[in-house]
């Protein structure tokens, strides 16, 4: 069986990259809020979430706290796209369950890698050695 | 539908210093020290639980509180509110798991449209690891949070959770398959067909002479006939695109050193395209190929399998495709790629075109491409064609 991707992108040109470069391995649902995802979130399981996180958008910070501080959603690795990276940014990164920022432009691809190693068989050093080296705490 | 029998009791404190009234079970005595009124919250909650724990006491940061100690006295607690127009924004229950009390309780919830929408947080430390994963398993409360770690982040939490309620209710959700009518995402099948017709009587028709530029291609010069490449098409999908080869064998790997004959400048946002003047790796018979664009003949394969369109954006190589993956110049890769397309003949053979109108002009067709805009960008091509073989 496939593993769920839940993709949080308000840019719908964006979302459709990444719908069509999962889609061929994942089972993805691409929605454009985090009230919809939210919604998502209650109906389905997933394996991991992509969230996009846009400087002007504080409905999506406020998402990345609610997976952080859920019992029900802290186990789901996150992966963030996001058009800035400033130190607040990857602070709450670090204190929530992100494993990989993306800053755009990004190549799809290495998203999509970044997808398979999360979704791989379980292997919780090799997400903590991700989560340590793309914030930089190594 | 279950409705308690044990008369309610209201706990509701709007100031932090105003003492409880006599008949009000306290969540606690108010505690100025556990978080300056000032940085009171402003929404209000039903707590369901003992009120003497120390999750209570983290609480007291919200300015309206009401408490009940068990179900069925939230229940009539909270008709008594709604009924007064002072509904909880949302509901903690901070008491050991009763599945079958806890399971009543939201489907009394769920009946009513008012108390449907309310967020319901369960007090993760009062659950042991059993009631926890029981609890996650039967998926009743909206969420399960360690209250007392992320007190400050309830009303926030229970704003995004309301809100998804309210959406889910009125049906409004928005995923991109439902959305396509904005742009298109898929192949018309008229598209489709008209590639296929094209492509195989190009094939057809052109055979003989394919066959002649390969024999040439390769006795001119060492290496394959065809020049394969990774390249990205119809939303960033990778595919193997042929080409005449048309430069000395492995040319990609010296193109950093010729950086400085590129005819474009590195675009804004991150946007860049690479196309070198005079060419140094460019062989004689190639650069014939190249002015007359006979060297992408063999994309009419790609056409045929459906990685390509006749008509399309062009289809990049992945590095340069990568830097497009952004908010503005993204909506290029909902077109397919493509062998002719708008920018080429809006100013083929023109070196002035700027890697901004290109990306421009690649977004322009994939918001409006239609039959209509097809036909007349392939009723243009040989004119650009001509135009840029004089050049």
């Amino acid at each position: 069986m496939r593993k769920k991707v839940l993709c949080i992108e308000q840019n719908y040109s964006l979302g459709f990259v990444i719908k069509t470069v999962l889609s061929e391995y994942f089972s993805v649902s691409v929605v454009p809020n985090a009230f919809d995802a939210m919604d998502e979130l209650t109906r389905d399981t997933f394996d991991c979430i992509i969230l996009s996180i846009e400087h002007q958008n504080k409905q999506t910070s406020q998402l990345l706290q609610h997976l952080r501080s859920s019992s029900l959603l802290k186990n789901i690795p996150v992966v963030v796209i996001s058009d800035y990276e400033d130190e607040n940014l990857k602070r709450n990164c670090r204190l929530s369950n992100v494993v990989e920022i993306f800053k755009k432009p990004f190549d799809p691809l290495k998203l999509l890698d970044a997808i398979h190693g999360l979704c791989a068989p379980v292997d919780t050093t090799q997400i903590l050695f991700r989560k340590r080296k793309i914030l930089n705490l190594n | 539908m279950i409705i308690g029998t044990v008369p309610y009791k209201v706990a509701e404190i709007n100031e932090s210093d105003s003492a409880p009234e006599v008949d009000v079970v306290p969540v606690s005595k108010p505690e100025v020290d556990v978080v300056p009124v000032s940085k009171k919250e402003k929404s209000s909650f039903l707590y369901i639980g003992e009120g003497e724990t120390q999750t209570a006491k983290c609480l007291l940061t919200f300015q309206n509180r009401y408490l009940s100690h068990t179900f069925d006295e939230a229940t009539e607690l909270l008709c008594k509110l709604y009924n007064e127009n002072t509904t909880p924004d949302f509901i903690i229950v901070d008491k050991p798991l009763v599945e079958k009390e806890f399971a009543n309780f939201v489907l009394w919830l769920h009946s009513n449209k008012w108390s449907f929408i309310l967020p319901v947080l369960y007090n993760e430390t009062v659950l042991n690891e059993d009631e926890l994963s029981r609890l996650r398993e039967l998926s009743l409360a909206d969420d399960i949070v360690d209250v007392q770690e992320f007190c400050n982040q309830l009303q926030q939490k229970a704003e995004l959770i309301r809100n998804s309620k309210t959406k889910s209710e009125s049906k409004e959700k928005n995923l991109i398959e439902e959305t396509e009518g904005q742009m298109l995402t898929r192949t018309p099948f008229w598209k489709r067909v008209f590639d296929i017709v094209i492509s195989l009587s190009a094939i057809l028709l052109l055979s003989p002479l394919l066959l002649v530029i390969a024999i040439v291609v390769k006795a001119t010069s060492r290496g394959p006939v065809i020049y394969k490449s990774k390249r990205a098409g119809r939303g960033f999908r990778v595919f193997t695109f042929f080409k005449f080869r048309t430069m000395y064998p492995n040319a990609d790997k010296f193109l950093d050193e010729y950086a400085n004959l590129n005819v474009y400048e590195e675009g804004k946002n991150g946007g860049s395209f690479v196309k070198l003047k005079h060419d140094p790796r460019v062989t004689k018979f190639g650069s014939f190929l190249r002015k007359t664009s006979l060297d992408e003949l063999p994309q009419l394969f790609n056409v045929l399998k459906g990685d390509m369109s006749i008509v399309g954006n062009r289809p990049l190589p992945l590095y340069e495709a990568a830097t497009l993956i952004t908010n503005d110049y993204s909506a290029r890769f909902i077109a397919p790629a493509g062998m002719t397309g708008l920018w080429q003949v809006t100013k083929r053979g023109m070196e002035d075109m700027s890697a901004q109108e290109r990306i421009e002009l690649d977004i322009n067709y994939a918001k409006e491409q239609s039959f209509a805009l097809d036909f007349s960008i392939l009723v243009r091509t040989p004119r650009a064609l001509f135009q840029k073989s004089e050049d």
